[in-house]
């Protein structure tokens, strides 16, 4: 972890924390995680695309949303706080662009079109999906049955009935400035990466390779773009 | 000034497939992928290969992971009730699943 420390930010009434890499007296690069489970397995992951990025000289961050990772909230009934807190995250960092990756492309209206950058972006309707699926068959292994709406009952919590429906209608908003996406997804890109796909493993994975491939391509755009 | 990227570009890797029918293909990468596996153990894939209970990388959470990212990379919808022991029997199976929902 060496170069990466803890901070903190305020949100709407406290604190969370904050991962940061490189000086905090100049703009960063807020890198915002995907939701729930898909966020665990790509923590490592974050870590290693902040040293990237910090080879390029740029600072970066990484947040804490309300009851995800350090948190000790609970989580919000509604999509709405992790809206809020993103751009508390990004206020707080003077972020100058944010790296979004999977879900984290929900919330990444937080920072203007021109400069948000995605990797991998996905709907909420698939992670409720695969979420809904994965509660299902645990569920059956168990010899128990799930019901066909409401809350979630997921690695050892229930994700509330609220934040599920609002999440299975959430969409990245529509204008992006740049995306990549891994080689083998059909679906649009500006460009497409050789990488693991770290989000579908058992365990914490990393990619130091796809990291470095990122964060040479943001730079690049980066530039392209004056950005930075 | 900031603007919007057009065109499309590999950064690396041509993502090039050997296999002629791209429903087994994708199906086969999309496994690779979400298990882990070499290329030599994707490539030893055939139809008859068993899967669940014979791999030891397909667990339950495995199979959920595997069924969305079909999802996505064929561009189908699969439905709670269509999910069931026989699908994940062998390569086969999930390949004649993927065949028919995709509409190939």
């Amino acid at each position: 972890m060496s170069g990466l420390r803890f901070d903190r930010y305020a949100v709407s009434s406290g604190w969370e924390s904050l991962l940061r890499h490189g000086p905090t007296d100049r703009p960063a690069v807020l890198i915002v995680l995907p939701l729930f489970h898909e966020h665990d397995r790509l923590r490592r992951f974050a870590g290693s695309l902040m040293r990237a990025l910090a080879r390029f000289d740029i600072a970066t961050a990484c947040a804490d949303r309300p009851g995800e990772n350090e948190s000790l909230r609970p989580l919000p009934s509604g999509l709405e706080a992790w809206h809020a807190s993103t751009k508390a995250a990004a206020s707080a960092t003077h972020a100058f662009a944010t790296i979004s990756i999977r879900t984290g492309a929900l919330l990444d209206g937080a920072m203007p079109p021109e400069r948000r950058y995605r990797f991998a972006p996905a709907t909420g309707g698939a992670l409720v999906r695969d979420l809904r699926r994965a509660a299902g068959l645990a569920l059956a292994e168990r010899g128990g049955a799930a019901g066909a709406g409401g809350g979630i009952d997921f690695g050892g919590r229930t994700i509330p009935a609220d934040l599920v429906d609002q999440l299975a209608l959430a969409e990245p908003p529509a204008e992006v400035a740049r995306t990549l996406r891994l080689e083998g997804d059909a679906r649009p890109a500006d460009a497409r990466v050789a990488g693991e796909l770290l989000w579908r493993r058992a365990e914490s994975g990393d990619d130091p390779q796809l990291a470095g491939t990122i964060a040479a391509d943001f730079v690049d755009w980066g530039r392209a773009c004056a950005a930075i | 000034m900031l603007g919007l990227s057009a065109g499309e570009g590999s950064i690396s890797g041509t993502g090039v497939s050997s296999y002629p029918d791209p429903i087994d293909a994708k199906l086969r990468s999309v496994l690779a992928d979400v298990l882990a596996l070499s290329p030599e153990r994707a490539a030893a894939i055939v139809p008859e290969t068993p899967l669940f209970g014979a791999m030891p990388e397909l667990d339950s959470m495995a199979v959920a992971g595997l069924l969305t990212e079909m999802e996505d990379r064929l561009d189908i919808i699969v439905e709670d009730d269509e999910v069931e022991g026989a699908l994940f029997e062998s390569y086969g199976s999930l390949l004649a699943f993927a065949r028919a929902k995709a509409g190939a």
